[in-house]
């Protein structure tokens, strides 16, 4: 091609273009570029968290040994720093505390600090048991000991005595836990008590105020927190340029809503930005993302159903508020545990009144219609099975917890199969794997309860032909006999998918918006068509990201219940965004749930901002989550 | 809680595994994209179903289809039209082998960057076929309304430059496949079979040459008709005393009948082969039909079989293949719809075989066709007569080479072969002389 007919090529392009068709051709790199500019910021701020941990005590190792005369020689003394609010003491190298002492059981005992600061200690069924010296000196045969969570003093005061025996003389040891294998009550602690086991004697230290402040400084240091300044400004300037593309495709006709709900999620946006500056938290990458994504939400609306805008900000709105509320409850980890029985009660009841009173919507009966107002049980439970999910460290070593939430997740399952909702039912079920596996380590469990649920599953696709097709239909989607039968929806979304390109066609120019569920099911497709495979791969990596800074929340984690729950709902969050853009995309069989914070829908919209929480109270840096409260009271 | 670091790796597992699935699912739709891309569900390129964008055009570039938001513009009056309907395709798609459908994925031009909008929203790609329009309308005007084919291609550069299959569709406004002349939507010449009469006798001849050490010191005698097994051969009259070079341009049935049954069914089973008639050609991705043979049921069945009629059946691309191929010492480029897209050739006879091929056939036009009847030629050829056993005039043959050029005719119900075909086959390549080529 020479020159002139290149001329003559680009004359006959900009004679053929409008205003608008050249607008949106160079909008759509700007909107790559601003993308990248914020969720890299947001992206490499969370990776590079350093989740400094947090000092809370410190506790003296002291081992002995036995020598040939029959006294006993101090072999070593070290000091180790108790960074977390609960520790697991015992011989194995997976104990926060690990002792190489032969007479310590592999997971000895547990030593616990509460909201207050109060440190307990329990042996949780040790094979030698556990002795205790109280700094104080007493005048009566039995110091005080106060059970955790009961005032029945006298209660323990027999258990003692029946360890100890009569013969008990003050300052001396006292047996606490009987041993071989029986487990013994909570017994708070005092700064300077020793505790014994086997040959080695602990001593629970106070952090002094110059070493407190010391760590302060340290993790003060170590906190890096994205400044959210520059990247909400992009991101602002981001939704204003959607608002307009979507302008210029759908026309006047919308602008009222376009109006309204770009201005209110920008509304929205600052005034969470307020509210968490005035308290005064300065952490907001997360958040970010899924404003980020809850954008990418409006637009698949506003090209897909534009009269239902409105009220996917308002959800939006709704879920931001909910994650506001459920951050500030979630500081205090005893109101937080105490709350999982009724969330089981109102789960039971919300799908109870489901199964009830629910129509069903293709195929499956998972919709409430209260008022006109309709909604979506199972993405409510979702929350509430995390929640009661989450467990502290001590229920982890209770089997009464572990079965408690067994059961909850049995009704769970049952439920959903009984509402025909197998993808939230498949959601649920490898959260409960995740869940349970982080709650107990225990892998052959993992297999038996896989396979139990590959058995179960053989029984669903016997009777439940749909389901069969959709395997069949798996990888198959092109068939002629399937290409607009069952590989309909799949079909379409690959070939809109195709035609994105890099940079999309522009927000509100695609035809993916005109096939059922477009955006529910197949938002991916549509995020590719019209956003390009950049902007739609963000999306996914966005997730990967939440996902990635909970994980690596756990080395600071302050209690099992915030690390679980944020691992928890990180990976319901990644399995569930894996079956929506693989199931449409034809890698996984289509089960038709919603992506995370982007699929339209008020209830799941208000979920993904509620699981959220969770991930905002695993965050441990210095005055950065609006979920953890700031050092610590004593 | 160091207990939970460990156990947080099924969390990692889960990311990976979801990072594993997007790349494989990117991978895939860098390989699949133009295919996805070209579905006929794709509203960014079809308009109701058609495509709205790409061109084809002829070897000279000039235009033969446009697509755009208007719809396909097919170039021309309704005969030239016609004349290129079934290479370039309808509007409906319904020709299977048309460009239009075939090279879908090329007329989009997919990039993986801008997906099917094209760099500064330039769309579409142009498909530059080898057929010359103008040549191309020769060869459907000199059908004059009769069903058949033409087909000519160089067998040095494997460019198809002319081909036609009658009947035709307007391809701008085609007749409802219902209503349609039977055979209108079917490229003969790629997808189709006939019986190939006496055009067979090349490949007879071919076996003979390689397998029957005296055949050129023979003489033969045909007295009309000769028993063979349990019946008899005959001819149009008795061709008399004549060695092997005038039998082939005699096309004496007794001769040929007796040397098929002389040789076998296996050898005659090999040579099928070895011509590349039993096997199907790949055309830019078009799979062409492939011929069958019987040649093992009785020894008359073998004779007939020899001479091209029984149950052969040939298609026309693979015969224009073989005689490329015999004109070409032995080796011939592979045919090409697209200008300059050969993929590659194929040797069907031995170097030496094919030159003494190539002398019978320039033999045949010499003491038979007439070289007066194809003035500035040097053309060699074998003309068939099929009969099609449904009472009416037998199919007209007429296949064979001048200069770089294989071409093969038919005239269904046209009667004798090198009358009723072989002008054809002059018109089209006096055509192809003036347009300089």
């Amino acid at each position: 091609m020479d020159f002139s007919s290149i001329f003559e090529k680009i004359t006959e392009v900009t004679q053929r273009m409008e205003l608008g068709e050249s607008l949106s051709m160079i909008l759509r790199p700007v909107f790559v570029f601003l993308a990248l500019f914020v969720l890299i910021r947001c992206i490499v701020s969370l990776v590079r968290a350093k989740n400094p941990p947090e000092v809370w005590a410190y506790l003296k190792v002291v081992n002995y040994r036995e020598t040939e005369g029959g006294s006993y020689e101090k072999v070593s003394e070290i000091v180790e720093p108790l960074t977390h609010w609960e520790n697991v003491i015992g011989r194995a190298r997976s104990c926060d505390i690990t002792i190489k002492d032969g007479g310590v059981s592999r997971n000895h005992g547990l030593l616990i600090r509460d909201e207050e600061g109060t440190w307990s200690f329990r042996d949780i069924g040790s094979q030698n048991g556990t002795w205790l010296n109280s700094s104080e000196e007493s005048e009566v045969n039995f110091r005080e000991f106060r059970r955790r969570g009961s005032s029945d003093r006298n209660a323990y005061l027999d258990y003692a005595a029946q360890l100890n025996g009569p013969s008990y003389r003050a300052n001396d040891f006292i047996q606490i836990s009987k041993g071989k294998g029986n487990e013994a009550p909570a017994i708070e602690l005092e700064y300077g008590d020793v505790l014994r086991m086997g040959l080695t004697e602990l001593t629970l230290m106070p952090i002094s105020l110059e070493e407190k402040n010391n760590n302060t400084n340290m993790r003060k240091a170590d906190t890096e927190v994205m400044s959210a300044g520059p990247a909400m400004g992009a991101l602002t300037l981001f939704q204003i340029l959607t608002f307009v593309q979507l302008w210029m495709a759908k026309g006047d006709e919308h602008s009222m809503a376009l109006v309204t709900a770009f201005g209110g999620l920008i509304g929205i946006e600052w005034l969470y930005f307020a509210l968490v500056r005035i308290s005064r938290r300065a952490a907001f990458e997360m958040e970010i993302i899924a404003f980020f994504l809850s954008t990418l939400s409006l637009a698949v609306v506003a090209s897909k159903d534009p009269d239902a805008l409105v009220k996917q900000m308002i959800c939006i709105g709704v879920g931001v508020f909910g994650m506001f509320i459920m951050c500030i409850y979630l500081r205090d980890l005893e109101r937080s545990k105490l709350i999982r029985i009724a969330l089981v009660i109102g789960s039971v009841g919300l799908f109870i009144v489901n199964l009830l009173f629910a129509s069903t919507t293709y195929g499956a009966q998972n919709w409430i219609s209260i008022g006109g107002f309709t909604f979506q049980p199972s993405e409510l439970v979702k929350v509430a099975f995390i929640w009661v999910g989450a467990g502290t460290l001590d229920e982890l070593f209770r089997k009464k917890n572990l079965y408690m939430f067994m059961l909850f997740s049995l009704f769970c399952f049952g439920c959903l199969g009984l509402m025909g909702d197998f993808g939230t039912a498949i959601i649920f079920f490898v959260t409960y794997l995740v869940i349970s596996f982080l709650r107990s380590g225990d892998f052959s469990m993992l297999f038996l309860v896989v396979g139990a649920a590959a058995a179960g599953g053989f029984i669903i696709l016997k009777f439940k032909p749909y389901i069969a097709a959709r395997f069949a239909t798996w990888m198959h989607v092109w068939d002629p006999a399937l290409v607009n039968a069952e590989g309909f929806q799949q079909s379409r979304t690959l070939c809109a998918s195709a035609s994105g390109g890099l940079f999309g066609v522009g927000a509100g120019e695609g035809w993916l918006s005109g096939v059922f569920a477009a955006d529910m099911d197949l938002v991916f497709g549509m995020l590719i068509e019209e956003w390009g495979l950049i902007i739609a791969c963000l999306a996914v990596l966005s997730i990967v990201t939440l996902a990635f800074f909970a994980i690596r929340s756990i080395t600071s984690g302050r209690s099992t219940f915030y690390t679980i729950g944020a691992c928890g709902a990180t990976s319901m969050l990644v399995f569930q965004t894996m079956l929506n853009i693989f199931g449409c995309t034809d890698v996984l069989p289509f089960t038709g749930v919603t992506f995370p914070f982007v699929s339209h829908g008020g209830t799941s919209m208000m979920a993904s901002w509620a699981l959220l929480a969770f991930l905002k109270s695993s965050d441990t840096r210095l005055q950065a989550s609006l979920a953890v409260k700031g050092g610590g009271k004593k | 809680m160091r207990k939970l670091e460990g156990r947080s790796m099924i969390c990692l597992l889960l990311i990976l595994a979801m990072l594993a699935g997007l790349l494989f699912f990117v991978v895939r739709l860098e390989i699949n994209g133009s295919k996805w891309a070209s579905f006929y569900a794709n509203d960014h390129i079809y308009s109701d179903g058609i495509l709205n964008t790409g061109e084809i055009t002829d070897r000279n570039g000039e235009s033969l289809l446009k697509n755009d938001e208007g719809g396909p513009l097919y170039a021309g009056s309704e005969e030239e039209r016609r004349a290129v309907s079934t290479v370039v395709g309808d509007i409906g798609s319904n020709i299977e082998t048309g460009a239009n459908l075939v090279f879908r994925t090329r007329l989009v031009k997919y990039n993986p960057i801008t997906g099917t909008e094209g760099f500064l929203g330039m769309k579409g790609g142009v498909v530059k076929l080898s057929i010359d329009k103008d040549v191309n309308y020769a060869a459907y005007e000199a059908l004059a309304g009769r069903n058949g084919f033409v087909s000519v291609y160089d067998y040095t550069t494997g460019d198809i430059v002319c081909l036609v299959s009658t009947p035709t569709v307007d391809p701008q406004d085609p007749d409802a496949i219902e209503t349609a002349e039977s055979g209108a939507y079917i490229n003969k010449v790629f997808s189709a079979s006939f019986a190939p009469g006496s055009t067979f006798k090349v490949i007879t001849a071919m076996a003979a040459l390689e397998n029957i050490s005296d055949l050129e010191s023979r003489t033969f005698e045909c007295w009309g008709q000769t028993e063979i097994g349990e019946g008899i051969v005959d001819c149009p009259y008795a061709h008399g005393t004549m060695d092997f070079e005038g039998a082939l341009a005699n096309s004496c049935n007794c001769v040929f009948g007796q040397l098929a049954a002389e040789m076998g069914p296996d050898v005659m089973g090999v040579y099928v082969n070895k011509a590349g008639l039993t096997s199907s050609y790949q055309v830019n991705g078009i799979e062409t039909a492939t011929g069958s043979f019987t040649f093992d049921y009785s020894d008359l069945d073998l004779a007939w079989a020899g001479i091209g009629q029984f149950e052969d059946q040939v298609n026309p691309l693979s015969m224009m293949v073989l005689m490329g191929s015999i004109a070409g010492n032995g080796t011939a480029a592979e045919p090409s719809i697209v200008k300059g897209e050969s993929e590659g050739t194929v040797s069907l006879v031995d170097p030496n075989t094919a030159q003494r091929l190539k002398e019978l056939l320039r033999n045949n036009v010499i003491s038979n066709y007439g070289d007066d009847n194809f003035p500035g030629l040097e053309m060699g050829a074998k003309s068939g007569t099929a009969e099609t056993g449904d009472g009416y005039e037998p199919n007209a043959w007429f296949c064979g080479y001048s200069g770089n050029y294989a071409f093969v005719v038919m005239v269904e119900h046209g009667g004798g072969g090198a009358d009723v075909a072989g002008p054809v086959a002059n018109t089209v390549l006096q055509k192809l002389m003036e347009q300089g080529e």
